[in-house]
């Protein structure tokens, strides 16, 4: 089922598993395949360097093994990810909440509404801090627009494949991934169930061509179960006099996936028009809840304690973090203006043009290091269901979008 | 028990190699809709949940109240449709409407993909969501309503027609393709554009103040 009643797997005061064994993750130096860049080209990844730097890392990879990937990843992303959801149908009923999280009112009900008619949703992402030496910590949640799905989904797994066929992995090497399986399992759904409109219109914006890649992506995905797809360019939407939204050849838009933050929708000239509920989104106007990163001092006021937390609470605008504590603005993306206040009283800050509104304090909890590398786990969740990681790792604390995809492997 | 998936590929994405579709030709297609004449008529359909259908009745009859065609002329009226009614405005002039002699269910979403699962049903009724649990005397799964309309008669034709003077079909019964729309059009004079996408204009300053990046590289997460 794409859509699961969120009711909570984890039961409070109910005891948790121990970490598997406190064996820690380890980082392995690789050889490259030799024609992973053709390859990469040849499969429409084109993003794999970025202005001459390197993105798709595959020089070294992270090895985990069986039991940490299903009692430390695996399970507490679908425990998190029910509490998530428990959340928003806790959110959608405040006004209190709604007004916590500076959620604008004249979407409130459109939030609501979204939720209780259960519009459906694709995918969202949790990222872990997770070495193998404690439960892994979430750092945040990604459930409006996660990216670095393409990489972790496809072409992880196509190193894999080709690393054990050259033998440079054993036969026995596995990797936590069926993320595109599912994907196509969930997009299938939605077709066969008639919860999306006859065409599925992706849409990023014009200038982004890593959006714009990981849209096709999706639309790839789509096209595999017999979904009629079309692509236009988030600038390009247009509204008919009678309200309807139209892509860039007047074609009535039904359902609409996008790439492109829900808050941003909601300020821009086309924003009300979208409560007429007219053009259906994916992800849908509830994830606009889960989206902020207030949801994350909401989950440990609920669940204080929770193995997989951090401590985190509401913060005024332009407040500074104490030591230990990590200051980020409810709405931010891309690692952009975070500020960091060490254990030791230094500072570590990002700039960013997110600063404009309030924030949380989240305790600090530091990625492990590996080399000088800081990996984060990107955990995925597909419909409701767990479904691989994706790691991404920084040459400082803070993983931003100069952050490199390195791929795993069950060892 | 593998935790990675064991055959992948892609379609769109791969540099000149042909996506192909496969679906199969002799499959009836979905229908997309279904014209009933009388309200009764819910309960011996096996499409929507009954209930549904006599909602979507009741919301017909409330549309009919509102957009049913109006004559002029009462014999022009009677004419194609019979049974015209008067009815007068609030300035007092008298106008003509036929009878809803019809009503369209039109299904949510309604062009499909891959099979029908009502034939699926059919053929593998102990299939996932084909039990006896759905409801449906047929054995297949309900439709979802995606909305309904008012239909009127043409004597001329026999066609049941919208109120908008559009025809569906000349009998009772399932309709396909363009016939069971009832909302959503497929196309739509736009009038504006560029409602989206300011934001991450006004962003740019963002990526593009950092030496490394060129341009904006995402506005994912």
């Amino acid at each position: 089922m794409i859509h699961a009643s969120p009711a909570p797997r984890h039961v409070p005061g109910a005891s948790f598993p121990l970490s598997a064994g406190l064996q820690a993750v380890k980082r392995i130096l690789i050889d490259e395949r030799p024609d992973w860049r053709d390859q990469a080209e040849g499969l429409g990844f084109h993003f794999h360097t970025i202005d001459g730097e390197r993105y798709w890392d595959e020089t070294a990879y992270y090895a985990f093994s069986l039991a940490q990937i299903e009692q430390d990843i695996e399970a507490p992303t679908e425990a998190l990810h029910d509490m998530a959801l428990e959340l928003v149908s806790e959110v959608v009923d405040s006004e209190a909440l709604l007004t916590r999280l500076n959620i604008a009112p004249q979407y409130w009900d459109w939030i609501a509404t979204s939720w209780r008619q259960r519009d459906p949703h694709l995918y969202a992402r949790m990222d872990l801090s997770y070495a193998g030496t404690g439960p892994a910590k979430l750092l945040e949640l990604q459930y409006d627009t996660p990216t670095s799905l393409y990489e972790g989904a496809y072409f992880q797994w196509l190193w894999l494949e080709d690393q054990i066929r050259a033998g440079q992995l054993p036969g026995h090497a596995d990797q936590y991934n069926s993320i595109q399986e599912k994907l196509l399992e969930a997009l299938a759904t939605l077709a066969q169930h008639r919860l999306i409109g006859s065409a599925l219109h992706f849409s990023a914006v014009r200038e982004s061509e890593e959006d714009r890649a990981t849209v096709r992506y999706l639309r790839d995905c789509a096209h595999q179960v017999g979904i009629t797809t079309r692509e236009v360019v988030i600038e390009d939407i247009g509204v008919s006099g009678e309200g309807w939204f139209t892509d860039d050849e007047d074609n009535v838009i039904q359902t609409l996936f996008k790439l492109y933050p829900l808050e941003f929708m909601m300020e821009e000239r086309f924003g009300p028009a979208l409560t007429t509920r007219r053009m259906q989104l994916i992800e849908p106007a509830w994830k606009a809840v889960l989206s902020n990163k207030g949801v994350l001092a909401l989950l440990w006021e609920r669940h204080a304690g929770h193995p997989n937390l951090l401590p985190a609470h509401f913060a005024d605008a332009g407040a500074a973090p104490a030591a230990g504590w990590v200051r980020k603005p409810l709405l931010s993306r891309e690692g952009a203006n975070i500020r960091i206040a060490l254990p030791d009283g230094t500072t570590l800050e990002t700039d960013g043009p997110y600063d404009d509104g309030p924030a949380i304090m989240q305790a600090y909890h530091p990625l492990p290091c590996f080399d000088g590398n800081y990996p984060l786990v990107g955990s995925w969740v597909i419909g409701d269901t767990a479904a691989g990681v994706g790691i991404r790792e920084d040459a400082t604390l803070i993983t931003q979008n100069t952050s490199r995809f390195v791929p795993h492997a069950i060892l | 028990m593998k935790k990675r998936s064991s055959n992948l590929r892609l379609t769109l994405m791969v540099a000149a190699a042909p996506a192909v579709l496969l679906l199969s030709g002799c499959e009836e297609p979905p229908n997309t809709g279904l014209v009933l004449q009388t309200e009764s008529q819910c309960d011996f359909q096996t499409d929507v949940p009954k209930d549904e259908c006599h909602a979507a009745y009741q919301k017909a009859l409330a549309d009919h109240q509102r957009v049913a065609p109006q004559f002029a002329d009462r014999t022009q009226c009677n004419d194609q449709f019979g049974g015209c009614t008067e009815v007068r405005n609030a300035q007092g002039t008298s106008s003509w409407v036929p009878p809803m002699t019809g009503f369209l269910l039109g299904y949510a979403a309604s062009s499909l993909v891959s099979g029908a699962s009502r034939t699926d049903c059919q053929r593998y009724p102990n299939a996932q969501g084909c039990g006896s649990s759905s409801g449906s005397s047929g054995g297949g799964v309900y439709r979802r309503v995606g909305g309904s309309s008012p239909l009127y008669r043409d004597y001329r034709t026999g066609e049941y027609r919208r109120p908008n003077g559009e025809a569906t079909t000349d009998r009772a019964g399932r309709v396909y393709g363009d016939a069971g729309n009832t909302g959503v059009p497929a196309r739509a004079v736009s009038v504006s554009r560029s409602g989206f996408g300011s934001s991450s204009a006004a962003r740019s300053s963002f990526s593009s103040s950092r030496s490394n990046y060129s341009s904006g590289r995402s506005y994912g997460g």
